[in-house]
């Protein structure tokens, strides 16, 4: 029997925390609910996940449908599109079984990167490796998440390149069924026909739309204001994510850029360091740019963002003598009407 | 004394608070540890015991909505046999031994998987349809002072979507004991594929049913095989043999393309391949005179099964789309002679002919189809040496056709293409 591999390298950086990162939860979880009832793909499909931030890691390695148990997606600081792409290379290296005399080999595996943002690191070379080595030897589809990301870069090396922006609860739904139906479809065909090559699923414009890699594209800077606070009570991390928007000035026809808080969420610790990149970041955000305020998530602290003299950010019971969980030194912490520059993650 | 009042009372409130602080952070860490449940399957015993080492201040009450998977919990096990595949939801109702009357939910999957043989569904073809086909056809016979069995079986990837079998077999008594069995594959892609492998097989036939042709057969054979022959008149004899089994698969072609003609579609749509002997049986041994065209083998096992010879050239790509048909003219080159072999031998206890329905399962590569280990293999699952008890007895053999009609159905996981096979004996 052949098999019929397919990855999914997802983009696990900050910004995809919250709501992002649960839906590709539960839609990995859908995927493998209607494959399981697929008789083609419930025998041929294996399925493995890799989550890149600063750092890559593989989430799931290459399972079987049957045994394939969806995983816990984590997050971490940065975009490393490179080490993304390496640590698919090792893995297509590692798994897929090449034709010999003696032996039939897999069918040609199929990728999806899903992405949200720009890579912060240069992914050049791990791109010239996968385009002498590995594009041909796969079928890639590349799912730009919102418009934030590089349609040339994501392009350059992948046969199809889509946009899905329209990222409410139904319309991921239906996007993830997309994703279902083309494995779906692939796998029939490839065990019926012995056609290489992948049967993408008719794709709802509404949802997902295809790009022109080569088309012009502006960058909005800076969609996402990613905090990374440590609860006092606790000392465990948690990510606070403010998205972009937009408030009428004084200035007629002139709006004003701020950041409004999108929510406060708990992180596998471990996960996170472990994917984070170990470059040492100084970026800074003015408090007066970020708006709204929300409670801890671990202890239930009705403050999420306090600072601490140290740069450390965290959570706070109220006005009055505390201690910063970073730097351990206890201090008389107030409001303060006035801005200042706070750290934040890379995104 | 009011002093020491408040201080013991403040004491009392902190570590109340601290303790809280505990329940509360162990609670939330077992919320959201990431369980691994082991996959279920319907119908098979399942058991799973959760792992509380790290939790060892929570405590399990029940598991909510355990009753639809056709499970029981107890003891952090929760075990039974499934009836039904699907994804269901489980609440884990838990407490803090430290804060027993306050119950909290964590919520987990379990994926129950269907037995694979229940997905594939088996939708009857349309005997409406143009070409309609029925979907099993088997036959028991002679086959010179041989017998013959074949079975050809849709597969479950048509059946599951309704669709025909597209492979097919004829069998011939031709005159001057002569005999023929032809087996083709229709490609998957080609839409008129089941009529392609009808018409090949039975168009190779009917030229072979023929006194005239099978006259000028049988003097070539006699002046390669009595002896008296020269070396040169040896392969001119070879030569002519050749020539004439030439015409008979160019005949095949033709008549396809003709049928492509009058039906309004391309020959393309006919894509089958072909295999095909021809034997009898001299004084000196049989004589098998064989044919193929794309990758169904034809084999031919010596009487103590210590050697086994494949008679013709397999046209394998290096992927699955590399085959070649009978309906394409490429075939009809220089190298056509290839693909004849003329073979002579006294005696042999099979010759196998089948598609690759068969063969990718049993002998997974190509290059397996000359290992007789293998084919020992195969014969020991004849015998009923698989899981079903599926037997097909070649001594008893009043019933062989339905035997093995029911022994080709075999279950083999991604390998469900249409199979046939035809076994002399």
């Amino acid at each position: 029997m052949r098999r019929l591999p397919i990855y999914f390298l997802v983009d696990v950086s900050e910004s995809m925390v919250g709501e992002p990162i649960e839906q590709v939860q539960e839609g990995i979880a859908n995927i493998i609910r209607e494959l399981k009832k697929d008789p083609y793909s419930l025998e041929t499909v294996y399925i493995s996940v890799i989550g890149f931030a600063g750092e890559a890691e593989i989430i799931t390695p290459m399972q079987d449908i049957i045994s394939f148990y969806p995983p816990k997606i984590p997050v971490g600081s940065g975009t490393s599109l490179s080490q993304g792409l390496i640590k698919l290379m090792d893995c297509i290296d590692r798994d897929i079984v090449k034709t010999t005399y003696e032996r039939k080999g897999d069918w040609k595996p199929i990728v999806f990167l899903f992405t949200d943002g720009v890579p912060t690191d240069d992914a050049t070379k791990a791109i010239e490796r996968w385009n002498n080595k590995y594009n041909g030897k796969s079928n890639t589809i590349a799912v730009s998440i919102g418009e934030n990301t590089n349609y040339k870069l994501l392009g350059s090396l992948a046969d199809h390149v889509l946009l899905f922006n329209n990222s409410d609860e139904n319309s991921y739904k239906e996007f993830f069924k997309w994703v279902t139906d083309s494995i779906k479809t692939t796998s029939q065909s490839v065990t019926e026909a012995k056609k290489e090559g992948i049967n993408l699923s008719k794709i709802d414009s509404m949802i997902l739309e295809k790009v022109d890699p080569e088309m012009e594209q502006r960058f909005p800077d800076n969609n996402f204001v990613v905090l990374n606070g440590k609860c006092q009570e606790t000392e465990k991390l948690y990510l606070m994510k403010f998205k972009k928007a937009f408030a009428e000035s004084s200035i007629p026809g002139m709006a004003t850029r701020y950041y409004r808080l999108d929510g406060a969420y708990k992180i596998d610790e471990k996960a996170y360091y472990r994917l984070s990149s170990h470059q040492k970041t100084y970026l800074k955000i003015n408090i007066e740019e970020l708006d709204g305020g929300t409670s801890c998530p671990h202890c239930a602290n009705p403050i999420a963002l306090a600072t601490c003299s140290c740069g450390g950010i965290h959570c706070l019971r109220g006005e009055g003598y505390s201690k910063c969980p970073w730097c351990g030194t206890s201090d008389y912490y107030g409001f303060s009407g006035g801005g200042f520059d706070i750290n934040r993650t890379l995104g | 004394m009011m002093g020491k009042f408040f201080r013991k009372s403040a004491a009392e409130s902190k570590s109340k608070t601290m303790e809280q602080a505990v329940v509360f952070k162990e609670k939330e860490e077992f919320k959201d540890a990431h369980w691994i449940l082991k996959n279920a399957s319907a119908k098979q015993f399942y058991e799973f015991t959760f792992d509380m080492e790290d939790f060892p201040n929570i405590k399990i009450q029940n598991i909510g909505n355990i009753e639809e998977t056709g499970l029981t919990f107890e003891n952090n096990t929760i075990s039974g046999i499934p009836v039904t595949n699907n994804m269901y939801h489980l609440d884990i109702q838990f407490y803090h031994i430290h804060d027993q009357h306050q119950m909290e939910t964590k919520k987990i999957q379990l994926f129950v998987n269907a037995d694979p043989k229940d997905l594939w569904k088996n939708i009857p073809s349309d005997t409406n349809a143009a070409f309609y086909k029925p979907e099993e056809d088997s036959l028991k016979g002679s086959f010179s002072d041989k017998k013959i069995v074949v079975a050809s079986k849709r597969g479950r990837s048509h059946a599951h979507e309704g669709k025909f079998r597209e492979d097919d077999f004829a069998v011939n008594r031709l005159s001057d004991g002569w005999n023929i069995i032809a087996v083709s594959d229709g490609a998957g892609s080609a839409k008129a594929a089941r009529e392609g492998s009808r018409l090949a097989t039975e168009t190779i036939n009917r030229f072979f049913n023929s006194k005239e042709t099978l006259n000028q057969i049988e003097n070539n054979v006699s002046m390669l095989y009595n002896g008296q022959s020269f070396v040169e008149n040896e392969s001119e004899s070879k030569q002519n043999i050749i020539n004439i089994l030439s015409e008979g698969v160019l005949h095949v072609y033709q008549t396809l393309e003709k049928t492509a003609v009058e039906n309004d579609f391309s020959v393309n749509d006919l894509h089958a391949t072909l295999i095909f002997i021809l034997l009898k049986k001299y004084s000196f041994g049989y004589v098998v005179l064989s044919f193929g065209v794309g990758d169904c083998p034809i084999n031919l096992i010596n009487t103590d099964f210590s050697e086994v010879k494949l008679l013709n050239r397999m046209d394998v790509g290096e992927f699955g789309g590399g085959t070649r048909f009978i309906t394409m003219k490429e075939i009809f080159n220089d190298t056509i002679a290839s693909r004849f072999q003329i073979t002579c031998v006294e005696d042999f206890s099979y010759l196998v002919l089948m598609t690759d329905g068969i063969y990718d399962p049993k002998f997974t590569t190509e290059n397996k189809l000359e290992d007789t280990e293998n084919w020992k293999a195969l014969f020991e699952d004849l015998a009923g040496n698989n899981d079903d008890r599926a037997k097909v007895d070649f001594i008893n053999d009043e019933k062989i056709d339905e035997e093995l009609l029911i022994w080709s159905d075999f279950w083999s996981r991604g390998n469900h293409d249409d199979r046939t096979l035809a076994i002399i004996y």
